[in-house]
């Protein structure tokens, strides 16, 4: 099952909040999919700690600036 | 996939330790004002060198280091490698060579001088190396990194120019002193300082206030920088004071622009809350238009006292005050963030505006903007100038006071959280 959530838009420390929320409720085989306006670099240290698998891919937003597509899934 | 853990840099207590010893050495710069209050009667009083360069080396300067080690990897992805016990060598020989230039400006010792540039140029010398080399290991440079980039270059054309004027102070070089003073000076007011809150600004501005980014224009703008201040520094020593004027005007309208660009996001910010962060940003936007204005007659007028009210504008005012409001949203957010990278947990945290009361940030912010119109006033009205320094040191104390306790409770909390057991996903 895939779940996506948007966090744009949204100041600090939200964004991170509401992924580590969101990511308590992962079960093995689900993925999260966080759509994020700033490359979140402190999320993907605390991705790699606690054991989860992410890819990250730039596009481009409404308003001409760049937004972020994180796929997140739990390390098998 | 970049992945750059804060680890990898200096850890946060070094980061605090720098920010404390660098608000330390701002009060320092208060009591010297307190101390000898004629240092504003004029620029080339020996209190006045000594103050400004208290200020600007050992209060600026480390809070900007300390930050810096954290800022880089969280907003750049970049880590600035760890020195171990080499950065609180770095943080002494700073303090030091702070500590020996204004004995030396206050006594007229030209050992002190010489013993003052050893130690500054070195430990700024280093630290600037170690920036703009992690800088530089990003591909695609980032806004951000090109204008940290750009700043780290004026450091070290600061620092060329230092070396130059201790050359002729200790061996008598045959050069314009007062020529290469002037734009020492620029070069580290609007070189360094300035191309650091610019480039911090086009990140933390948008990001906490939630507002648009800083045009693409400006950030093409922020560029000439460097061309204006190597023009400016060209022409002054060739005399051809018509370029230094068009020069300096130029560099005014780069500050004019920072200034209104900034009040702009601040006033059309999408947070909804008009606290501590919210007011101070906006009086750093303001200050900035101010400075631009005082630069005229600090330019062109006669009156040498202009000149001394740029300098406080510039220094404690949009300097140090930047830097103050920073601070407020840089400890919390590091503080939070080590927390959370702790929390395996999932303990319930404080929320991020608790971590410094709002309102002891208000109160601080407060009597600091109050120190640095009574400074800038005290050119004109020299009676204001102790009741001025007074209100900065009791500013910086009560800033002191705040980050030390938040900082308290960050190695406490944290060391709570290592202890509990991490919480298991099936029970999620």
């Amino acid at each position: 099952m895939s779940r996506l959530l948007d966090v744009r838009g949204l100041p600090p420390c939200e964004p991170l909040e509401r992924t580590l929320a969101a990511l308590d409720e992962l079960a093995p085989g689900d993925e999260l999919e966080v759509l994020i306006h700033r490359e979140p670099h402190p999320l993907y240290a605390i991705l790699a700690e606690r054991g989860y698998l992410w890819r990250a891919a730039t596009e481009p937003a409404a308003d001409g600036s760049t937004q972020y597509r994180i796929l997140i899934s739990l390390a098998e | 996939m970049q992945m750059i853990s804060t680890d990898a840099s200096p850890p946060p207590l070094l980061s605090f330790a720098y920010m404390l010893a660098g608000v330390a050495g701002m009060a320092v710069a208060a009591v010297l004002v307190l101390w000898q209050p004629e240092a504003l009667l004029t620029r080339w009083h020996p209190a006045a060198l000594a103050t400004v360069h208290v200020f600007a080396l050992g209060g600026l300067m480390p809070v900007m280091l300390g930050a810096l080690f954290q800022f880089v990897p969280v907003a750049c992805g970049l880590s600035l490698p760890r020195w171990g016990w080499g950065d609180v060598v770095l943080l002494l020989l700073l303090e030091g060579g702070a500590a020996s230039l204004a004995t030396g400006l206050l006594t007229a010792a030209p050992a002190l001088y010489g013993a003052a540039g050893l130690l500054l140029l070195g430990s700024l010398g280093a630290a600037g190396w170690r920036l703009l080399r992690a800088l530089r290991t990003q591909a695609q440079q980032a806004d951000v990194v090109v204008g940290l980039s750009r700043s780290a270059v004026a450091l070290g054309v600061t620092l060329l120019l230092a070396a130059v004027l201790l050359g002729i102070l200790l061996f008598g070089w045959n050069l314009p002193l007062l020529t290469l003073v002037d734009w020492h000076a620029l070069w580290a007011i609007g070189g360094w300082v300035a191309g650091l809150i610019a480039g911090v600004a086009s990140v933390v501005v948008p990001m906490f206030h939630v507002s648009p980014a800083y045009p693409k224009f400006w950030l093409r703008a922020l560029r000439l920088q460097h061309w204006l201040l190597g023009g400016g520094l060209l022409a002054a020593l060739l005399g051809w004071a018509g370029v230094g004027g068009a020069v300096s005007m130029l560099l005014v309208a780069l500050l004019l622009g920072f200034g209104g660009l900034t009040v702009q996001r601040v006033v059309v910010s999408k947070r909804g809350e008009k606290d501590a962060f919210y007011w101070g940003w906006l009086m750093v936007g303001v200050l900035a238009i101010i400075l631009a204005l005082v630069a005229v007659p600090a330019c062109c007028a006669a009156d040498p006292r202009w000149g001394v009210v740029f300098g406080v504008l510039a220094l404690p005012g949009l300097g140090g005050f930047t830097v103050s409001v920073m601070l407020y949203r840089i400890v919390p957010f590091l503080i939070w963030l080590h927390w959370q990278r702790a929390n395996k947990a999932r303990a319930r945290l404080p929320l991020l505006h608790r971590i410094v009361p709002e309102l002891g940030q208000r109160i601080h912010l407060g009597i600091e903007l109050g120190s640095i119109v009574l400074l800038a006033l005290g050119a004109f009205m020299p009676q204001m100038v102790s009741v001025a320094a007074a209100l900065l040191l009791a500013a910086k104390l009560l800033q002191f006071g705040l980050l030390a306790r938040a900082m308290r409770d960050f190695r406490q909390r944290l060391a709570v959280l290592r202890t509990l057991p991490p919480r298991s996903r099936a029970a999620a």
